[in-house]
Protein backbone atom coordinates (compact mmCIF):
# COMPACT_ATOMS: atom_id res chain seq x y z
CA UNK A 1 0.00 0.00 0.00
CA UNK A 2 1.70 3.67 -1.16
CA UNK A 3 -0.13 5.51 2.31
CA UNK A 4 -0.18 4.95 5.70
CA UNK A 5 -2.82 6.85 7.86
CA UNK A 6 -3.66 7.76 11.69
CA UNK A 7 -6.98 6.45 12.79
CA UNK A 8 -8.75 7.99 16.10
CA UNK A 9 -12.03 5.83 17.39
CA UNK A 10 -13.34 7.83 20.40
CA UNK A 11 -16.48 8.08 22.31
CA UNK A 12 -17.45 11.18 23.81
CA UNK A 13 -19.85 11.57 26.74
CA UNK A 14 -23.37 12.99 24.96
CA UNK A 15 -23.69 16.03 27.39
CA UNK A 16 -22.77 18.50 26.91
CA UNK A 17 -23.28 18.24 23.33
CA UNK A 18 -20.44 21.36 22.54
CA UNK A 19 -17.94 18.85 23.07
CA UNK A 20 -18.69 16.56 20.46
CA UNK A 21 -18.90 19.51 18.17
CA UNK A 22 -14.99 20.96 19.30
CA UNK A 23 -14.00 17.52 18.46
CA UNK A 24 -15.39 17.77 15.43
CA UNK A 25 -14.04 21.49 14.31
CA UNK A 26 -10.62 20.47 15.49
CA UNK A 27 -10.86 17.34 12.99
CA UNK A 28 -12.17 19.43 10.01
CA UNK A 29 -9.78 21.96 10.65
CA UNK A 30 -6.61 19.82 10.16
CA UNK A 31 -8.25 18.00 7.38
CA UNK A 32 -8.73 14.52 8.57
CA UNK A 33 -12.38 12.94 7.63
CA UNK A 34 -14.67 10.61 8.88
CA UNK A 35 -14.79 7.08 7.84
CA UNK A 36 -17.73 6.45 10.21
CA UNK A 37 -19.51 8.84 13.27
CA UNK A 38 -16.57 8.52 15.50
CA UNK A 39 -13.89 7.29 13.48
CA UNK A 40 -11.94 9.74 12.27
CA UNK A 41 -8.95 9.27 9.66
CA UNK A 42 -5.96 11.22 8.13
CA UNK A 43 -2.44 10.37 6.63
CA UNK A 44 0.42 9.58 8.85
CA UNK A 45 2.16 12.75 8.07
CA UNK A 46 4.11 13.95 11.61
CA UNK A 47 2.00 16.99 12.03
CA UNK A 48 -1.19 15.06 11.95
CA UNK A 49 -0.36 12.03 13.82
CA UNK A 50 0.86 14.77 16.59
CA UNK A 51 -2.39 16.57 16.26
CA UNK A 52 -4.33 13.25 16.31
CA UNK A 53 -2.60 12.33 19.60
CA UNK A 54 -3.61 15.67 21.14
CA UNK A 55 -7.54 15.17 20.27
CA UNK A 56 -7.55 12.28 21.66
CA UNK A 57 -6.02 13.19 25.03
CA UNK A 58 -8.30 16.14 24.94
CA UNK A 59 -11.05 13.43 24.69
CA UNK A 60 -10.36 11.28 27.72
CA UNK A 61 -9.69 14.75 29.49
CA UNK A 62 -12.92 15.32 28.41
CA UNK A 63 -14.02 11.89 30.02
CA UNK A 64 -14.52 9.85 26.87
CA UNK A 65 -12.64 7.00 25.61
CA UNK A 66 -10.06 7.64 22.49
CA UNK A 67 -7.69 5.16 20.33
CA UNK A 68 -5.35 6.15 17.96
CA UNK A 69 -4.02 3.68 15.45
CA UNK A 70 -1.39 3.69 12.60
CA UNK A 71 -2.95 1.65 10.10
CA UNK A 72 -2.52 0.76 5.88
CA UNK A 73 -5.78 -0.42 3.89
CA UNK A 74 -6.69 -3.62 3.51
CA UNK A 75 -6.41 -3.32 -0.44
CA UNK A 76 -5.51 -1.26 -3.20
CA UNK A 77 -9.54 -0.80 -3.44
CA UNK A 78 -9.89 0.42 -0.32
CA UNK A 79 -6.70 2.49 -0.25
CA UNK A 80 -8.41 4.05 -3.48
CA UNK A 81 -11.92 4.27 -1.96
CA UNK A 82 -9.83 6.10 1.31
CA UNK A 83 -8.09 8.62 -1.11
CA UNK A 84 -11.55 9.28 -2.76
CA UNK A 85 -12.89 10.02 0.17
CA UNK A 86 -10.38 12.58 0.61
CA UNK A 87 -10.74 14.22 -2.62
CA UNK A 88 -14.49 14.66 -2.30
CA UNK A 89 -14.45 16.35 1.27
CA UNK A 90 -12.04 18.93 -0.71
CA UNK A 91 -13.73 18.45 -4.16
CA UNK A 92 -17.04 20.03 -2.84
CA UNK A 93 -15.85 23.32 -1.53
CA UNK A 94 -13.21 23.21 -4.54
CA UNK A 95 -16.12 23.51 -6.60
CA UNK A 96 -17.98 26.14 -4.43
CA UNK A 97 -14.80 28.74 -5.06
CA UNK A 98 -14.86 27.73 -8.42
CA UNK A 99 -18.09 28.89 -8.73
CA UNK A 100 -18.30 32.00 -7.32
CA UNK A 101 -14.85 32.50 -9.18
CA UNK A 102 -16.72 32.22 -12.85
CA UNK A 103 -18.90 35.14 -12.14
CA UNK A 104 -16.19 37.24 -11.19
CA UNK A 105 -14.20 36.16 -14.53
CA UNK A 106 -17.70 36.60 -16.30
CA UNK A 107 -18.01 40.13 -14.97
CA UNK A 108 -13.53 40.81 -15.58
CA UNK A 109 -14.35 39.62 -19.36
CA UNK A 110 -16.03 42.98 -20.20
CA UNK A 111 -14.61 46.40 -20.76
CA UNK A 112 -14.20 47.42 -16.97
CA UNK A 113 -14.83 50.72 -15.15
CA UNK A 114 -12.40 51.11 -12.49
CA UNK A 115 -14.52 50.88 -9.31
CA UNK A 116 -15.51 47.75 -11.12
CA UNK A 117 -11.87 46.30 -11.48
CA UNK A 118 -11.82 47.29 -7.69
CA UNK A 119 -14.86 45.64 -6.98
CA UNK A 120 -13.34 42.27 -8.51
CA UNK A 121 -10.34 42.30 -6.91
CA UNK A 122 -11.94 42.71 -3.51
CA UNK A 123 -13.66 39.46 -4.35
CA UNK A 124 -10.72 37.80 -6.00
CA UNK A 125 -9.02 38.23 -3.04
CA UNK A 126 -11.92 36.67 -0.71
CA UNK A 127 -11.85 33.13 -3.18
CA UNK A 128 -8.09 33.22 -2.59
CA UNK A 129 -8.16 33.38 0.98
CA UNK A 130 -10.53 30.38 1.06
CA UNK A 131 -8.85 28.39 -1.51
CA UNK A 132 -5.48 29.27 0.90
CA UNK A 133 -6.83 27.91 3.84
CA UNK A 134 -8.89 24.58 1.83
CA UNK A 135 -5.33 24.07 0.81
CA UNK A 136 -4.23 23.77 4.05
CA UNK A 137 -6.64 20.86 4.84
CA UNK A 138 -5.91 19.43 1.18
CA UNK A 139 -3.51 16.31 1.53
CA UNK A 140 -4.28 14.59 -2.14
CA UNK A 141 -3.80 15.94 -5.39
CA UNK A 142 -8.02 17.32 -6.80
CA UNK A 143 -8.48 18.47 -10.35
CA UNK A 144 -10.99 21.18 -9.33
CA UNK A 145 -8.46 22.74 -7.17
CA UNK A 146 -5.68 22.50 -9.31
CA UNK A 147 -8.10 24.68 -11.43
CA UNK A 148 -8.76 27.08 -9.13
CA UNK A 149 -5.44 28.10 -8.63
CA UNK A 150 -4.77 28.18 -11.89
CA UNK A 151 -7.38 30.28 -13.01
CA UNK A 152 -7.08 32.48 -9.59
CA UNK A 153 -3.80 33.48 -11.10
CA UNK A 154 -4.86 33.72 -14.30
CA UNK A 155 -7.79 36.33 -13.18
CA UNK A 156 -5.13 37.99 -11.07
CA UNK A 157 -3.16 38.83 -14.20
CA UNK A 158 -5.67 39.77 -15.78
CA UNK A 159 -7.13 42.10 -13.35
CA UNK A 160 -3.48 43.44 -12.87
CA UNK A 161 -3.41 44.55 -16.52
CA UNK A 162 -6.86 46.19 -16.30
CA UNK A 163 -5.80 48.40 -13.22
CA UNK A 164 -2.82 49.74 -14.88
CA UNK A 165 -4.35 50.05 -18.20
CA UNK A 166 -6.55 52.54 -16.15
CA UNK A 167 -7.29 56.34 -17.48
CA UNK A 168 -4.01 58.53 -15.65
CA UNK A 169 -6.32 60.96 -13.99
CA UNK A 170 -5.88 64.40 -15.48
CA UNK B 1 18.87 26.23 43.98
CA UNK B 2 19.75 23.76 40.64
CA UNK B 3 18.39 24.97 37.60
CA UNK B 4 14.89 23.16 36.65
CA UNK B 5 15.20 20.22 33.82
CA UNK B 6 12.75 19.60 31.25
CA UNK B 7 12.01 17.27 28.40
CA UNK B 8 10.24 16.71 25.42
CA UNK B 9 9.99 14.94 22.36
CA UNK B 10 12.59 14.44 19.31
CA UNK B 11 12.29 16.84 16.70
CA UNK B 12 10.68 19.84 18.04
CA UNK B 13 8.24 21.47 15.96
CA UNK B 14 6.79 24.87 16.77
CA UNK B 15 5.25 24.11 19.79
CA UNK B 16 8.24 22.98 21.50
CA UNK B 17 10.84 25.53 20.43
CA UNK B 18 8.39 28.04 21.37
CA UNK B 19 7.67 26.51 24.76
CA UNK B 20 11.54 25.89 25.28
CA UNK B 21 12.35 29.59 24.54
CA UNK B 22 9.74 30.53 26.95
CA UNK B 23 10.68 28.46 29.68
CA UNK B 24 14.31 30.18 29.45
CA UNK B 25 12.77 33.56 29.03
CA UNK B 26 10.68 34.26 31.54
CA UNK B 27 10.58 30.89 33.70
CA UNK B 28 14.12 30.05 34.66
CA UNK B 29 17.22 31.37 32.96
CA UNK B 30 19.44 28.12 33.36
CA UNK B 31 16.48 25.70 32.52
CA UNK B 32 17.84 23.01 30.87
CA UNK B 33 15.82 20.05 28.14
CA UNK B 34 16.72 17.21 27.38
CA UNK B 35 15.19 15.93 23.88
CA UNK B 36 13.86 11.68 24.28
CA UNK B 37 11.96 9.59 22.22
CA UNK B 38 8.19 9.12 22.23
CA UNK B 39 6.87 7.54 25.53
CA UNK B 40 10.35 7.46 27.41
CA UNK B 41 10.64 9.04 30.79
CA UNK B 42 13.48 11.57 32.78
CA UNK B 43 13.27 11.04 36.12
CA UNK B 44 12.98 14.02 38.39
CA UNK B 45 12.54 16.34 34.91
CA UNK B 46 9.73 18.41 33.83
CA UNK B 47 7.71 17.04 30.79
CA UNK B 48 6.16 19.43 28.49
CA UNK B 49 4.68 19.04 25.15
CA UNK B 50 3.95 15.16 25.74
CA UNK B 51 0.89 12.82 26.19
CA UNK B 52 -0.26 13.29 29.53
CA UNK B 53 1.82 16.25 30.64
CA UNK B 54 0.69 19.14 33.08
CA UNK B 55 2.27 20.94 30.31
CA UNK B 56 0.72 19.61 27.52
CA UNK B 57 -2.57 20.48 24.99
CA UNK B 58 -5.75 20.77 27.17
CA UNK B 59 -9.20 22.35 25.71
CA UNK B 60 -7.80 23.24 22.49
CA UNK B 61 -5.11 25.15 23.76
CA UNK B 62 -1.47 24.20 23.00
CA UNK B 63 1.50 23.62 25.62
CA UNK B 64 3.12 26.95 25.17
CA UNK B 65 -0.36 28.37 26.71
CA UNK B 66 -0.11 25.78 29.33
CA UNK B 67 2.93 27.27 30.55
CA UNK B 68 1.20 30.97 30.03
CA UNK B 69 -1.32 29.49 32.34
CA UNK B 70 0.91 27.49 34.64
CA UNK B 71 3.00 30.49 35.50
CA UNK B 72 0.62 32.90 35.54
CA UNK B 73 2.55 34.96 32.55
CA UNK B 74 0.12 37.49 31.58
CA UNK B 75 1.56 39.61 28.92
CA UNK B 76 -0.09 40.83 26.11
CA UNK B 77 2.44 40.23 23.90
CA UNK B 78 3.37 36.73 25.12
CA UNK B 79 -0.32 35.79 25.20
CA UNK B 80 -0.82 37.05 21.48
CA UNK B 81 2.45 34.57 20.59
CA UNK B 82 0.77 31.71 22.10
CA UNK B 83 -1.94 32.24 19.83
CA UNK B 84 0.18 31.98 16.87
CA UNK B 85 1.88 29.20 18.36
CA UNK B 86 -1.38 27.40 18.55
CA UNK B 87 -3.06 28.67 15.15
CA UNK B 88 0.69 27.28 13.84
CA UNK B 89 0.63 23.87 15.58
CA UNK B 90 -2.64 22.94 15.01
CA UNK B 91 -3.05 23.65 11.94
CA UNK B 92 -5.59 26.42 12.48
CA UNK B 93 -5.58 29.51 9.89
CA UNK B 94 -8.88 30.83 11.32
CA UNK B 95 -7.13 31.73 14.39
CA UNK B 96 -4.28 33.56 13.25
CA UNK B 97 -2.94 35.20 9.87
CA UNK B 98 0.76 34.54 11.10
CA UNK B 99 -0.04 30.76 12.27
CA UNK B 100 0.52 28.81 8.42
CA UNK B 101 3.47 30.78 7.91
CA UNK B 102 5.01 30.56 11.50
CA UNK B 103 4.46 26.82 10.86
CA UNK B 104 6.27 26.46 7.69
CA UNK B 105 9.12 28.44 8.63
CA UNK B 106 9.18 25.93 11.63
CA UNK B 107 9.01 22.78 9.58
CA UNK B 108 11.94 24.09 7.46
CA UNK B 109 13.94 24.23 10.57
CA UNK B 110 14.08 20.15 11.19
CA UNK B 111 15.33 20.13 7.38
CA UNK B 112 18.40 21.74 8.56
CA UNK B 113 19.20 20.17 11.14
CA UNK B 114 19.04 16.35 12.71
CA UNK B 115 19.72 18.02 16.09
CA UNK B 116 17.26 19.18 18.69
CA UNK B 117 19.50 21.09 20.52
CA UNK B 118 20.49 23.00 17.23
CA UNK B 119 17.09 23.25 16.51
CA UNK B 120 16.12 25.24 19.82
CA UNK B 121 19.26 27.12 19.25
CA UNK B 122 18.27 28.19 15.54
CA UNK B 123 14.41 28.86 16.96
CA UNK B 124 16.06 30.90 19.36
CA UNK B 125 16.31 34.27 17.53
CA UNK B 126 13.43 34.11 15.03
CA UNK B 127 11.07 33.84 18.63
CA UNK B 128 13.03 37.32 20.10
CA UNK B 129 12.34 38.43 16.94
CA UNK B 130 8.37 37.47 16.68
CA UNK B 131 8.37 38.27 20.06
CA UNK B 132 10.14 42.04 19.50
CA UNK B 133 7.37 42.35 16.75
CA UNK B 134 4.18 41.41 18.89
CA UNK B 135 5.71 44.14 21.85
CA UNK B 136 6.46 46.75 18.84
CA UNK B 137 2.66 45.98 17.50
CA UNK B 138 1.24 46.48 20.90
CA UNK B 139 2.81 49.40 21.74
CA UNK B 140 2.40 51.28 19.00
CA UNK B 141 -1.12 50.42 18.93
CA UNK B 142 -1.47 51.70 22.62
CA UNK B 143 0.75 55.21 21.71
CA UNK B 144 -2.14 55.40 18.47
CA UNK B 145 -4.75 54.81 21.54
CA UNK B 146 -3.68 57.44 24.16
CA UNK B 147 -2.74 60.39 21.51
CA UNK B 148 -6.39 59.68 20.25
CA UNK B 149 -7.71 60.30 23.55
CA UNK B 150 -5.73 63.92 23.88
CA UNK B 151 -7.10 65.20 21.07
Amino acid sequence: MKHEWVVLVYKIPPHPTRLRAQVWRQLQRCGAIYLQNSVSIAPATSELAENMRWIADEIREMGGEAFVFRATAGSPAEERQIEGLFGAAVRGQARKLLDSLSRVESRARRVAKPEEVDAAEDEVRRIRQAALKLRLRSHFPVREEEVLHRRLGLLRERLDRQALRRPRRR
Amino acid sequence: MSPMRYYTRRRPHVDRCASAWLLRHFVDPEAEFVFVEEGAQVPGAIPFDISGAELGHHRGRCTFEAILAKHKLKDPPLVELGRIVRSADLLDADETLEGPGIDLLFRGLLQLTQEDHRVLALAEPLLDALYAALRERGSSRRRRGTSRGKR
